[in-house]
């Protein structure tokens, strides 16, 4: 194949020696002007006796001939001296003969070499004659004539003029001319080189090459480097070669990093030069690691250029030699659309968590209006009790004797102290049973009496205050002994509602609280849960008994906001699932690395062929309006942002959804 | 025959002592005052009065509740006792509720916690003027 157009170039001394004569080609053709060549024939190019015209060429020599032809001459001679000269002429002719056997030998080792060359090879005198042309055998198969029947005769002349200026050239210099042509063939082109060799004063000897291969494998890369090349000006990336210590042996870079890096100046310098301390301290760290683990480390870092905050990512890959590639692409707008990204995330746990918090709201509301109405009340009746006891005690003690004030005094004491009933029912028998007793005992005004005397908490030990109670002033002395000791229930009740009331705005404040730091912290997670219950507490309050089986947990690392909106969706869960009665029951346990925390609700279930649904988004089983569907769904989130799990297992009254966290904090990887 | 009953119901003990001492310095002795935790206690207050034949004469309930809420204790107390008055004291209660009890209960009023002693007092005094 190759082959084949080394022979176009070579077309005109075939012409020559086909055209002129039809005797085999001699080695010394008779020279023949160029202007004799004829014209390009299909027919003529296509004859495989060619193959056979070139090789013979090879096979005559003329000097044996031409010696042969001198002996023939020198016959005619005197019988002596003939005999003599005989001698010595068949001595001389022996000498000659083995001479020209030698040369024979020879011509057959350089025939044989020359054809061994994969060359075309033929010679040309000034006059440009082609004298002698020699062909590697591979060149036989080129004279199919198919491949040859679209060879452009211009094609041919301009080879031609190409030869002759080169042979002028070398004829003219004395020097070795080299040039490369292109000759199509078939379907592909062929690429040769041709050298042109001064061979005597006028005299030429062509070498023509088929240099295909060579030069495919050189345009492939060539092709491959300008790819190279391009591909690198296309990357968004900056590509550094470094040494261990981090000194810079190339770099390259996209047009992104030419307006940030001096990137032309790198080379020669070390990193420490080229990038703030902590960035380039983690670079050398990285180059180390990678070439001592020789993995690829991968890593992100920020870079402050001209006020903006740029996000990068290297990638520092091990090569021979102790050395590595830096590979940096900026990923700032990466990163900008994953904190977009994250923040829209949370903006929608916040915002499903206010969703959920809205739904409270009413409750809440009620739950700290409950205490607010105590106090008020509360501070009122004290206000009364004081401004009536400061005007009345005087003359009420001035009524009584020693004894009755000691009495007074005594019943004021227990009234102080006591705790109330906080049962409305029981209050309600023992206020009975007491006034029939305060009846029995002759005791005027008994039921009136035991109801002020229930009210203050002295309902035992009657008997000891029975003479007072049966005085002409008992009314004033247990009314003056209720106001006064109201002072103190009234004090009570304040603090009791107050502390109520804190826990509520303390609950709310843990529950809305959202954490912008994004770390995580330490937490007993079961403070967290209590909080949930507190706001839940007018829900749960309805018919819902809470059992908390909490076993003493460690802290646990996590984001407490978002757990709490674990807790709340659950528990809300729970309530709706158990319509207002049933048990809820809160479980922690801890083991191992882990803590588990159950909550189990005694209400409908979660139908089987729904339950590998429920943490899709807005999947709800509740009424249009009540549930977002998105509760559930925002669970998972959270349980997978703290790296845990959560399972559930359900069947109708009971449901039990179980969360596995870890407890330490995770440790951070750079790479 | 014992003096008329008036009955709070409330599930918050602070709630009831405030309530019953504010009515006692308001009326003194003039009724009885009883109170109730949830409304199934309070229907049993009710019907032990009842026993006693004693007049419940007013009721101040709760709406938010354990078990039976403020609004549907009311009703069912209205079917029975058609004239008590009753007024609702609460927190919080949607509209829908209120206007529940307005039209099956005859609600008196709907008062909001905080509660103002004298907004209470005037509306228990303006409720049994009506009887």
């Amino acid at each position: 194949m190759g082959e084949e157009s080394s022979l176009i170039s070579f077309l005109a001394i075939v012409l020559c020696s086909h055209g002129s004569s039809s005797q085999p080609c001699s080695s010394t053709p008779d020279p023949m002007p160029i202007s004799s060549v004829q014209p390009y024939s299909a027919q003529f190019l296509g004859d495989r006796r060619m193959a056979s015209i070139l090789p013979l060429a090879l096979s005559l020599t003329d000097s044996p001939q031409v010696l042969w032809g001198g002996v023939g001459l020198g016959a005619i001679a005197l019988l002596t001296i003939i005999f003599r000269q005989v001698q010595q002429i068949t001595e001389r002719t022996e000498a000659l003969a083995e001479k020209a056997a030698q040369l024979e030998r020879s011509e057959q080792q350089n025939r044989a070499m020359l054809q061994a060359i994969p060359d075309i090879m033929f010679r040309m005198n000034h006059q440009r004659q082609y004298l002698h042309y020699v062909q590697a055998p591979e060149l036989e198969d080129f004279f199919e004539e198919d491949k040859r029947a679209k060879t452009d005769p211009q094609l041919i002349e301009e080879l031609y003029n190409r030869q002759v200026a080169a042979m002028e050239q070398a004829l003219a210099t004395g020097e070795v001319q080299y040039y490369e042509q292109t000759i199509p063939c078939g379907d592909h082109l062929q690429y040769e080189e041709v050298r042109v060799v001064p061979h005597g004063p006028d005299e030429v000897l062509f070498m023509i090459r088929d240099i295909s291969d060579r030069k495919q494998a050189e345009f492939a890369l060539k092709t491959n480097q300008s790819e190279t090349r391009a591909l690198i000006n296309g990357l968004p990336d900056l590509l550094m070669q470094v040494d261990r210590q981090g000194n810079y042996l190339e770099a390259a870079c996209s047009h992104f990093f030419q307006s940030i890096v001096p990137v032309n100046s790198l080379v020669g310098k070390n990193l420490t030069e080229t990038l703030p301390a902590k960035v380039a301290h983690q670079r050398l760290e990285m180059i180390q690691l990678a070439l001592d683990t020789q993995t690829i480390q991968r890593y992100e870092f920020t870079l402050e250029i001209e006020g903006k905050l740029l996000y990068q990512e290297a990638r520092i890959v091990p090569m021979e030699g102790e050395k590595a590639l830096i590979i940096v692409r900026d990923i700032t707008d990466r990163k900008q659309a994953e904190l977009a990204l994250q923040t829209a995330q949370d903006e929608l746990i916040q915002a499903e968590k206010m969703a959920a918090l809205g739904q409270l709201v009413a409750g809440i509301a009620h739950e700290i209006n409950t205490p607010l109405g105590a106090i008020r009340s509360s501070a009122g009746n004290m206000t009364k009790y004081l401004e009536q006891t400061l005007a009345q005690l005087p003359a009420l003690l001035q009524t009584l004797d020693l004894e009755q004030t000691q009495e007074f005094v005594d019943l004021l004491q227990r009234a102080m102290h006591s705790t109330p009933l906080t049962a409305a029912k029981a209050e309600r028998k023992l206020r009975r049973s007491l006034g029939n007793e305060l009846v029995a005992q002759g005791v005027a005004n008994g039921e009136a009496i035991a109801e002020l005397l229930v009210l203050m908490g002295v309902y035992t030990n009657i008997d000891t205050l029975i003479p007072l109670l049966k005085s002409p002033h008992a009314d004033q002395v247990i009314t003056m002994a209720y106001k006064l000791s109201g002072l103190a229930r009234s004090t009570q009740t304040i603090n009791t509602a107050t502390q109520r009331a804190s826990k509520v705005v303390f609950a709310l404040k843990s529950y809305a609280h959202q954490d912008h730091s994004g770390e995580k912290i330490p937490v007993q997670l079961t403070d967290g849960i209590e909080t949930v219950l507190t706001l839940y507490h007018n829900q749960l309050k309805r018919g819902i008994e809470v059992v908390q089986n909490y076993q003493s947990l460690p802290p646990v690392w996590c984001y407490p906001d978002e757990l709490n909106q674990v807790w709340t969706n659950l528990i809300h869960n729970a309530i709706h699932a158990m319509q207002q009665r049933g048990t809820l029951t809160i479980a922690t346990q801890s083991g191992g690395e882990h803590v588990q925390i159950q909550f189990t609700d005694t209400g409908i279930g979660i139908p089987r062929e729904i339950q590998h649904r429920i943490f899709e988004p807005f999947f709800t089983t509740k009424a249009t309006g009540e549930g977002s569907g998105l509760g559930l769904n925002i669970v998972q989130k959270i349980i997978d942002k703290h790296e845990g799990q959560i399972q559930l297992t359900s069947q109708p009254g009971s449901t039990t959804f179980t969360i596995s966290l870890p407890i330490h904090k995770p440790k951070t990887n750079h790479v | 025959m014992s003096k008329p009953v008036i009955l709070c119901v409330d599930d918050e003990p602070i709630v009831l002592e405030s309530l019953r001492s504010q009515l006692r310095e308001a009326f003194g002795e003039c009724y009885i005052y009883e109170v109730a935790q949830d409304a199934d206690d309070a229907l049993e207050v009710i019907d032990e009065i009842q026993a006693e034949c004693t007049d419940i004469i007013l009721i101040v309930s709760d709406w938010l509740m354990p078990g039976m809420k403020g609004d549907e204790f009311l009703i069912k107390v209205h079917q029975r006792f058609p004239h008590v008055v009753k007024i609702m004291l609460t927190g919080q209660a949607d509209e829908a509720a209120i206007q529940r009890v307005q039209d099956e209960a005859n609600l008196h009023k709907c008062l909001f916690k905080p509660w103002s002693e004298i907004e209470l007092i005037t509306t228990i005094q303006s409720g049994l003027a009506q009887l």
